[in-house]
C-alpha cells in the first residue's frame, strides 16, 4: 500500500464552530475552501486539514465525544490507490468497511486493528 | 509569514502498547517507513516516527505504567494522543501562544524526538493536546 499523506484530523466538539474559531484564532490557520467536502468546519495546515464536527447521535464519533470528551477523535489518510489499499487490508486480515465519506469512497478501518485509532483511508486527490 | 508560523502537521501521536506489534499495522500494512526510533527516558516512552508525506505518525509505547503515556494507556487504551504542528521557531510560536493566554504545559522549549518541542494544555484547545516542534536540521523534510 502507498499511503501518501495525512488528509485530515477530526476534532469532535459539542460546539464545532466555536472549536474551529478557537483554532483559527490561536494558530492563525485559514479556513479550508474549495477542498474536498468535510463534515463540519475545516481549517487548512500545509496539505492537510483539521475538521471540527459535532457528531450526530448514534454515530461512532458521538460515542467518542461521549466517552472521551471533546478532542481529537479520528484520522484520515490519503492513499495512492484505494482498490489496492482494500486488497492489502484483506490480505492482512484487517477488518474494514467501505463508506461514502464527504462524497468520496472511503475505507473505514476497525479501530481494534489500528491500535484504537478511528482510521479512514481515502484516495489522495 | 514569520518563522514562528505553523506550517504543517509535523506528526500525529498515537499511544500503543508495544511498538513492535504496532509496526505490523502502521509500517507493514500501511507501508509507512520508520524514520526514527528512540527512548525518551524523561518522558517514560519509547517512540517511533513513521514518515507519511510531509508529516509523520509518532507511535508511543510507555516504559512504565506511571509515566504520562502509561497513565493515558491505562485510562483510555490505545489511540490518538496529540497533534503536533511544525514551526521554524518553536520559542516564537510558544511566545505567541502565551500572548494569546493559552495555558501552557511547557514554559520553554525542550528537546524531544521531533526536535525542540513544547506542549500546550488541552484545556485551551478544546481537549486537543497540541505540540509545537522545530525539527532538528538533520531531520528537516
Amino acid at each position: 500500500m502507498r499511503t501518501l499523506c495525512i488528509d485530515r484530523v477530526t476534532v469532535v466538539s459539542p460546539d464545532a464552530p466555536r472549536a474551529a474559531a478557537t483554532f483559527e484564532r490561536l494558530f492563525t490557520l485559514p479556513r479550508a475552501i474549495g477542498a474536498a467536502p468535510v463534515r463540519g468546519a475545516a481549517l487548512t495546515i500545509g496539505d492537510a486539514r483539521i475538521e471540527f464536527v459535532t457528531p450526530e447521535e448514534g454515530t461512532p464519533l458521538a460515542e467518542a465525544l461521549r466517552t472521551g470528551g471533546e478532542g481529537m477523535a479520528a484520522l484520515t489518510l490519503g492513499v495512492a490507490d484505494l482498490d489496492e489499499a482494500a486488497r492489502t487490508l484483506e490480505r492482512a486480515a484487517v477488518a474494514f468497511e467501505v463508506r461514502i465519506d464527504g462524497g468520496r469512497r472511503a475505507l473505514e478501518i476497525d479501530p481494534r486493528a489500528a491500535h484504537g485509532v478511528r482510521l479512514t483511508l481515502v484516495a489522495h486527490a | 509569514m514569520t518563522r514562528a508560523a505553523l506550517t504543517r502537521i509535523h506528526h500525529v501521536g498515537v499511544v500503543v502498547r508495544n511498538l513492535e506489534q504496532a509496526y505490523g499495522f502502521w509500517r507493514d500494512c500501511l507501508g509507512l517507513p520508520v524514520h526514527k526510533v528512540a527512548t525518551v527516558e524523561d518522558q517514560g516512552v519509547r517512540a517511533a516516527l513513521l514518515t507519511i508525506g510531509a508529516s509523520e505518525i509518532e507511535l508511543l509505547e510507555p516504559l512504565q505504567p506511571t509515566s504520562g503515556i502509561g497513565k493515558f494507556l491505562a485510562k483510555r487504551g490505545e489511540g490518538l494522543h496529540h497533534l503536533c504542528y511544525a514551526t521554524g521557531d518553536v520559542a516564537g510560536a510558544l511566545a505567541a501562544a502565551r500572548a494569546k493566554d493559552v495555558r501552557l504545559i511547557d514554559e520553554r522549549p525542550r528537546p524531544g524526538l521531533a526536535g525542540m518541542i513544547c506542549f500546550l494544555h488541552p484545556a485551551s484547545t478544546h481537549g486537543v493536546l497540541v505540540e509545537y516542534a522545530e525539527p532538528f536540521p538533520e531531520d528537516a523534510h
